[in-house]
């Protein structure tokens, strides 16, 4: 009984398969999911700030022959604490987002593979206020950083009971290579009501890095859902060290346009 | 992402005393040696120690920086110097001035209370910086106050709030344009390392204010906003600062945490009179008066009544 369920909603969600690639033509797509996020800010604390968000995403995305463009962004809230301590209502209220554009063009188009490499601009931003703190309660980081992206999908046509499970895979990784950082200064977040530091930084002085890994499902008239998972680091080693880190699990639905 | 500090008595007192030498404005103007003392109050500590000892090892290190904006929060008590208001003379009575000054009817805008004392001379008292007017009340009262011949200030007791009020209060008080106030910041670790300095400039209000003779009254617990407002008027030649110096802390505090998770504070930037006088230790008054506390049985508040000779 439960495999002809199974096969039943397979059959149902599967109608209509293009036969081209499933990432071929161009969506727009709407996320929600739920985001672990780490960060050790050293105007905040010598402690590392862990915690939960909630998180929703935004895009569009187009493969059109060779050509791959996506722009999308997330933004997420929730709280952090100290990792190491339990007891202690010490604790900050995060918003946190990304915000991406990747240009790539295919490279390698083999049997059930292809392989994209581009540029992009990975913006990752996070803004934090502690609960305890008064003049320097607030803490910031934008990483407005540049560099190169690169895609791998992967349609292995899978079969159960005879049933085309239709899966495909597709990994993304941005590497940015330089980044224009606003923070806090110092000791305090502003100087003349501007942020604190406002740089231009090359990669070594700062790390940026965003996997993405995308479990991906047709469904009617070209749409998609999509189960992913998002790793985005950056790391700054200036006066203040400041390392965020996001590990966030996301389901998309992408509408074909 | 960087290795956390471990949570040990020495790691929490070493993270303290590293994170005040790197950014702690105020070494080089109180003559700190804070190298010594260091090594003092670390000496009795080992990984062993209890809270209570590191608390106790913290809170007297803390307390020889002399600054009311510098405080360990434990869950069990909060370290403290105090010393510039319980040092002194208290020169303030609020039954008094409630009582025999203020009055059944005075009025109240915003945090502020304000009466006439004598048919033409207007009193204001402002007891928090934290409690906040609008410029429609400000408009209120400088109008209310617009035939007065001479106007007291009392900030005694006001430990300080919002600096956004203490320029705006002080913009309807000033006559003169120009600058009041300087400050810069510590920019990193080393000692001579301050820079982002400012200039702040005041100009006459365009809106009811009063410009004309005024005193200004202080004691030792008016402290850190209150402290700034003082120094913001000190430019102005109508106004006279009457009373004690007020109690100072010129220094924005910022927060941080041990690994322990108790919260401190310290100051972070310094504050100049336009002169180039540090304003930390207070800002000195023209006419220096202390209270006669057997005064407070006859009603009579001292500075008060100094400041109502000094107008007529």
């Amino acid at each position: 009984m439960k495999k002809l369920v199974l096969i039943s909603v397979l059959a149902f969600f599967c109608a209509n398969l293009p036969a081209q690639s499933l990432f071929e033509g161009e969506f727009i797509l709407f996320g929600l999911g739920g985001q672990m996020e780490n960060f050790k800010d050293d105007l905040v604390s010598p402690l590392k700030y862990q915690g939960y968000s909630g998180a929703a995403a935004i895009g569009w995305h187009s493969q059109q022959g060779p050509w791959q463009n996506n722009f999308d962004g997330h933004i997420a809230i929730g709280l952090q604490s100290p990792a190491a301590l339990n007891d202690v209502s010490n604790e900050t209220t995060t918003i946190s987002g990304s915000l991406n554009y990747s240009l790539r063009y295919r490279l390698i188009n083999r049997d059930k593979q292809a392989l994209f490499l581009g540029i992009c601009s990975a913006n990752l931003l996070g803004y934090r206020q502690h609960n305890r703190y008064s003049n320097s309660s607030l803490s910031f980081s934008n990483f407005i950083s540049y560099g190169l992206s690169a895609s791998w999908q992967y349609q292995p046509q899978l079969e159960l009971w005879n049933v085309k499970l239709p899966f495909a895979w597709q990994t993304e990784l941005n590497l940015p290579l330089a980044s224009y950082l606003i923070m806090p200064g110092y000791n305090r977040q502003f100087f003349n009501d501007k942020a604190g530091l406002r740089k231009h930084s090359f990669i070594g002085d700062f790390w940026h890095l965003e996997f993405r890994h995308s479990l991906v499902y047709p469904l009617k008239n070209g749409n998609q859902a999509r189960l992913s998972y998002h790793w985005n680091y950056a790391e700054y080693n200036g006066l203040n060290y400041l390392a965020q880190a996001q590990h966030y699990l996301m389901f998309h639905l992408l509408f074909k346009l | 992402m960087r290795d956390e500090p471990s949570n040990d008595p020495l790691t929490n007192y070493d993270e303290l005393w590293q994170r005040l030498n790197d950014r702690y404005a105020y070494f080089q103007e109180k003559n700190i040696n804070w190298d010594s003392l260091g090594t003092l109050y670390r000496a009795p500590l080992s990984l062993e120690s209890s809270d209570e000892e590191l608390f106790s090892a913290l809170d007297s290190l803390l307390y020889a920086l002399r600054d009311g904006h510098v405080n360990l929060f434990a869950p069990f008590n909060i370290t403290r110097n105090w010393e510039w208001y319980l040092g002194s003379p208290q020169n303030f009575n609020w039954e008094v001035l409630e009582r025999n000054y203020l009055g059944r009817d005075h009025k109240i805008a915003g945090g502020i209370r304000y009466t006439y004392l004598q048919d033409s001379i207007a009193y204001l008292y402002y007891g928090s910086f934290s409690s906040n007017f609008s410029s429609e009340q400000l408009d209120y009262i400088f109008n209310y106050f617009k035939e007065a011949k001479g106007l007291i200030v009392d900030v005694r007791d006001n430990g300080g709030g919002s600096l956004n009020n203490t320029f705006s209060l002080a913009k309807r008080l000033v006559k003169t344009e120009g600058v009041v106030l300087l400050t810069d910041e510590k920019t990193g670790p080393n000692p001579q390392d301050f820079g982002n300095s400012l200039q702040y400039s005041l100009s006459p209000s365009s809106r009811p204010n009063f410009t004309k003779k005024t005193i200004l009254l202080t004691n030792r617990s008016c402290y850190s906003a209150t402290n700034t407002f003082a120094a913001l008027l000190k430019s102005q030649a109508h106004i006279i600062q009457l009373g004690d110096t007020t109690g100072g802390g010129g220094g924005l505090p910022v927060d941080y945490e041990l690994p322990n998770g108790w919260n401190y504070r310290f100051s972070s930037t310094r504050s100049f009179l336009a002169t180039g006088e540090d304003i930390e230790m207070g800002v000195i008054p023209e006419i220096p008066l202390n209270l006669d506390t057997s005064e407070y049985n006859l009603g009579r508040d001292g500075l008060i009544e100094a400041a109502l000779a000094e107008l007529n």
